[in-house]
């Protein structure tokens, strides 16, 4: 079982997707510490969270890898919500092209679940407008 | 103060359908090195196969006592070849051996652990024969009917998580519903599976031992839960219950 080549098939779709955007939108992973807390320009953070990973059976435990995605997208307050629904558009579609994705012989195999979303919230001391969708996962690792 | 067994304490053993034969000494090439146990059975290679006398002697090479494994087999014709090792070269018959009063067996010779269960199930049923008498005497109350304990019955079923590896003998379960002869399918189903250096401790477990039929598998599909299969499965005759330790 291979989470970080699993987390890869998520963030790197993503990645590129916000990258190709005109200008292009920076991505911020977990852990990653240079999300900028004020910042004024927009932005993406991804989460990516891993749930029950294995079925259990009489005498043993299986592969079975499930988790959950959550992207916020952050643009500018006051402004209203179009520009921030057109980024988490970028992020849904990105998550539908990985529902259409199809099972090779080797490999990791990630299909997202229904996507929930978007919801957008504001906050008194932050300057952006907060879209957020999330989703469940499933995943399979066919092996390198 | 007893403890209550987990789920986890138990376990699914099997032998496959369609592992049981019987040839006798005409059925024997010993030229060929091969042996025609039957035609349409399941024997794969590897398995590991034991023999029967039926009263007479083996082709030499096969000896009741030493189990050996299936080095090729075509269902087609029935002919079967051995080795003495998984994978191991073929075992040489010098003779067609001596028939006996029955025939020579031939079956599956150890069960297999089948790790891909997520459960299982066992019904044990008994006919109920009313033998109410009639023209009782009326009173204040209702007469009772009265019953006796009939014939026993019995139906089960395990649910097999179906994964990418289709050598299981997990694989080899489901598969076995469509296979035509049905001979040498056995269960042995622990409620508690306790191991001795390793190995299953039959003395210390508690088990029901059932050759069966296979009589359904129903798959299931959907987006959300892991796929699996239903197999349902009936005893042949009287299972064996060893319900105690000892």
């Amino acid at each position: 079982m291979r989470y970080q080549e699993v987390r890869a098939a998520i963030e790197a779709p993503i990645q590129t997707a916000f990258g190709a955007l005109s200008p292009a939108v920076p991505v911020f992973f977990d852990n990653i510490t240079a999300a900028p807390a004020n910042a004024t320009t927009e932005y993406v953070k991804v989460g990516v969270e891993f749930g029950l990973t294995t079925e259990q059976t009489l005498t043993t435990n299986l592969d079975r890898i499930r988790g959950s995605i959550v992207i916020r997208v952050y643009t500018e307050k006051g402004q209203g919500p179009a520009r921030n629904q057109t980024l988490i558009n970028t992020a849904v579609t990105t998550l539908t092209s990985l529902s259409a994705s199809t099972r090779q012989a080797t490999g990791i195999y990630l299909r997202p679940g229904v996507i929930n979303g978007p919801t957008l919230s504001t906050t008194e001391t932050s300057p952006h407008l907060v879209g957020r969708i999330d989703t469940g996962f499933m995943a399979e690792d066919a092996g390198p | 103060m007893a403890t209550v067994l987990s789920g986890t304490s138990g376990a699914l053993y099997y032998k496959p359908a369609g592992t049981s034969g019987t040839f006798t000494a005409a059925d024997v090439t010993n030229a060929s090195n091969n042996i025609k146990v039957g035609t349409y059975l399941n024997f794969k290679v590897n398995d590991k196969v034991s023999f029967g006398t039926g009263g007479g002697t083996l082709p030499a090479g096969l000896s009741a006592a030493t189990d050996v494994f299936i080095k090729t087999y075509a269902a087609a014709t029935g002919i079967a070849t051995f080795s003495a090792t998984a994978g191991g070269t073929e075992l040489a018959l010098t003779n067609d051996g001596t028939d006996g009063t029955s025939a020579f067996t031939i079956d599956f010779a150890e069960f297999q652990s089948v790790g891909n269960v997520r459960s299982w199930s066992f019904e044990v049923t008994r006919e109920e024969i009313d033998v109410t008498s009639i023209g009782q005497s009326l009173a204040q109350t209702s007469p009772f009917r009265t019953f006796i304990a009939g014939f026993a019955d019995g139906s089960g079923s395990a649910e097999v998580y179906f994964t990418d590896d289709d050598t299981t003998i997990a694989s080899r379960l489901i598969e076995d519903v469509i296979q035509r002869e049905q001979a040498g399918a056995t269960f042995k189903l622990y409620m508690d599976q306790v191991l001795s250096s390793g190995t299953v401790d039959d003395t210390k477990s508690r088990s029901i031992e059932l050759k069966a039929v296979l009589t359904s598998a129903s798959y299931s599909v959907n987006p959300d839960d892991a796929q699996t299969v239903s197999v349902s499965f009936r005893p042949l005759q009287a299972p064996t219950f060893d319900l105690t330790k000892s």
